[in-house]
């Protein structure tokens, strides 16, 4: 298992190099470099020229690149051109609502996704598989925001019952978390089908049947256990979605999150705020992921040998 | 000709390999009344889509301003009622199709031809290189998508050709991981075994043994991409970085809607409809293809 984990773990430092060069490549062709933005629309090329210069804007990529991941090393993900505060001061307050939301969506879409999908595999063919089936489809081509709005028109403009703006009490977040995790628990729901499916067939259930075992400790003994390894990638997997997914429920629902941070920064091409809040939830999401397989490992030996 | 003479030929037709499996295929899904629901919408949705670029007139009709008509609900006149300009909702809903089927079949026919170059190479050539590439679009994979395309777009800018880019740049990654496992499992089939034994180049191999067999399962999966590309594309509109007002796109007119959306609720409820059935039937066909690919379901 030791083993294992250092290897899953070495694994990821190439994956982060890859991610962070490419992202502060592309975010270096954008049009608005750090002189144009601080200095505002009415100062001349050649102050601008000189502000770029005099922060090492003007020189080659790569070195920028080496400079900004020492940085990044300790913490530091540049200054915001437009605020001049440190990106990760413009970021941190808002970093706990966005995760919040993540993490309570994946909780939620576990919660209803996972006994939805047991239910659907347990009752195959009937009108609860079916039914399952259609829901689930639907939900997965319902776009999150239009999602949000028909709850807001529904649950505040009509009904009253929920807020629709800004955080504050726990009202404030039933609206986003559903919108969050609905679709996820669609998702999670087919995946736990299939899985269960799969595993309703293997040879253990028959030899469980075999030795008088009844359906339910079947079902929750035996097959939930193997089946539900899979959904626990799945799970994390979506934790990716989620963190994406956040930025629109933010916006609908105007919760001060990391979405809206980097929706004002794009509006005013403060590249560094992009930059930092994309490879900061790109390496919380390899964080998770890692988490996951880590997981996945304690409970089934034989991933252990799969990396080597 | 009667039913029974026509099974007994197609019967025949079949022990001679006659049936081409693409028509097999096409006979099975064809049994599927969802999935051929599906298809006439989508059908009919093009056909309209096309139209419309010639029936309405876009500078008057569609964006054009007409104060006496303002938001009206919907009615005889106006079957999804009028926007707070006067413009007719149902004919910039049908005028929007245009966008979301553009988008959505342009960026998932482009990011597939890019998929299958990197996950065919990959599959076909295997070692330093596939591990290599491999590494590069698993990375990418881990950077969550909705940043991504949102980055992209800070890049390039907002509207069509930052959408375009963004999508197909976030659909490569999964392409490729997709086309090169189902590139895999024929690679290792006998017959490409043969081809090579008999000094067929790696060219001709790929091309003429490897992607007619690889074709189907890819198919399925881009039905799936567009129905994703469409339903991002109009987040992307509505959060202010697509496709920009007037222009009739599903998602810029839900974020024009959502102010008004307590006294007019309409505005809210149509464009949505129409992204939803949208992406629903592409979903459907390509679920409907995926049990029709199934010989377990002849």
């Amino acid at each position: 298992m030791l083993k294992f984990s250092l290897k899953r773990i070495l694994l990821m430092i190439p994956t982060i190099f890859i991610i962070t060069f490419l992202t502060f490549a592309i975010m270096s062709l954008s049009a608005g470099s750090p002189g144009s933005v601080a200095l505002g629309i009415n100062a001349s090329q050649a102050d601008i020229d000189a502000y770029n210069h005099e922060i090492g804007y003007d020189r080659p990529l790569l070195v920028r690149y080496v400079e900004y991941m020492k940085g990044v090393l300790h913490g530091d993900f540049g200054t915001s051109y437009k605020s001049s505060l440190a990106v990760t001061k413009v970021l941190l307050p808002e970093f706990p609502i966005t995760v919040q939301l993540a993490v309570l969506s994946v909780f939620f879409s576990a919660l209803i996704g996972i006994p939805i999908g047991v239910l659907a595999a347990v009752k195959k063919g009937t009108v609860w598989d079916t039914g399952t089936t259609v829901v689930t489809l639907i939900l997965a081509s319902v776009p999150g925001f239009w999602l949000a709005l028909l709850m807001m028109l529904l649950f505040s403009l009509k009904l009253g019952w929920l807020p629709s703006f800004g955080i504050g009490s726990w009202k404030h977040y039933v609206m986003p978390v559903a919108t969050l995790a609905l679709p996820s628990a669609a998702y999670t729901a087919r995946m736990v089908r299939i899985t269960m499916l799969e595993a309703l067939q293997s040879d253990y259930v028959r030899t469980a049947k075999a030795k008088g075992a009844g359906p339910g400790r079947i079902v929750f003994i035996h097959v939930l256990r193997n089946a539900l390894m899979p959904v626990i990638t799945t799970l994390g997997m979506s934790f990716a979605g989620l963190l994406g997914g956040a930025v629109i429920a933010e916006q609908v629902f105007g919760l001060p999150g990391i979405g809206q941070e980097i929706l004002t920064a794009i509006n005013s091409k403060d590249s560094p705020v992009v930059l930092g809040a994309t490879i900061i939830l790109s390496l919380l999401y390899m964080l998770i992921m890692l988490l996951m397989d880590l997981l996945n490992a304690m409970l089934n030996p034989q991933l252990r040998d799969s990396l080597s | 000709m009667t039913k029974r003479r026509k099974n007994r030929q197609d019967h025949l037709a079949n022990l001679a390999g006659q049936t081409s499996p693409a028509l097999e295929v096409w006979r099975r899904f064809r049994k599927n009344p969802v999935s051929m629901t599906a298809l006439v919408v989508l059908v009919a949705l093009i056909v309209a889509a096309i139209l419309a670029g010639f029936v309405f007139d876009y500078a008057t009709q569609i964006t054009g301003i007409n104060a006496q008509e303002r938001l009206q609900f919907p009615s005889a006149s106006h079957w999804f009622g009028t926007d707070a300009y006067g413009r007719d909702v149902f004919m910039r809903v049908l005028y929007g199709a245009r966008y979301s089927l553009f988008i959505g079949i342009v960026t998932s026919a482009v990011s597939m031809v890019f998929g299958i170059l990197i996950g065919a190479s990959c599959a076909y050539f295997g070692g330093i290189y596939d591990a290599v590439v491999m590494r590069i679009v698993d990375a990418v994979v881990c950077i969550p998508s909705m940043l991504l395309m949102l980055a992209l777009v800070a890049v390039v800018g907002k509207g069509m050709r930052g959408i375009i880019i963004a999508l197909v740049v976030t659909s490569i990654p999964g392409f490729s991981r997709i086309i090169r496992s189902i590139v895999q499992n024929v690679v290792n089939q006998e017959y490409i075994e043969a081809a090579h034994a008999c000094g067929t180049g790696d060219a001709e191999i790929i091309w003429r043994h490897i992607l007619p067999n690889c074709f189907a399962p890819i198919l399925v999966d881009v039905l799936m991409n567009v129905a994703s590309c469409i339903m991002a594309a109009s987040s992307l509109s509505y959060l202010g970085m697509g496709i920009q007002v007037p222009a009739p796109e599903w998602g810029a007119m839900l974020s024009d809607a959502t102010s008004m959306m307590r006294a007019y609720p309409y505005l809210a409820i149509f464009p949505g409809i129409a992204i939803v059935v949208t992406s629903l039937s592409f979903n459907l066909i390509g679920d409907g293809l995926t049990d029709a690919l199934d010989p377990k379901n002849s």
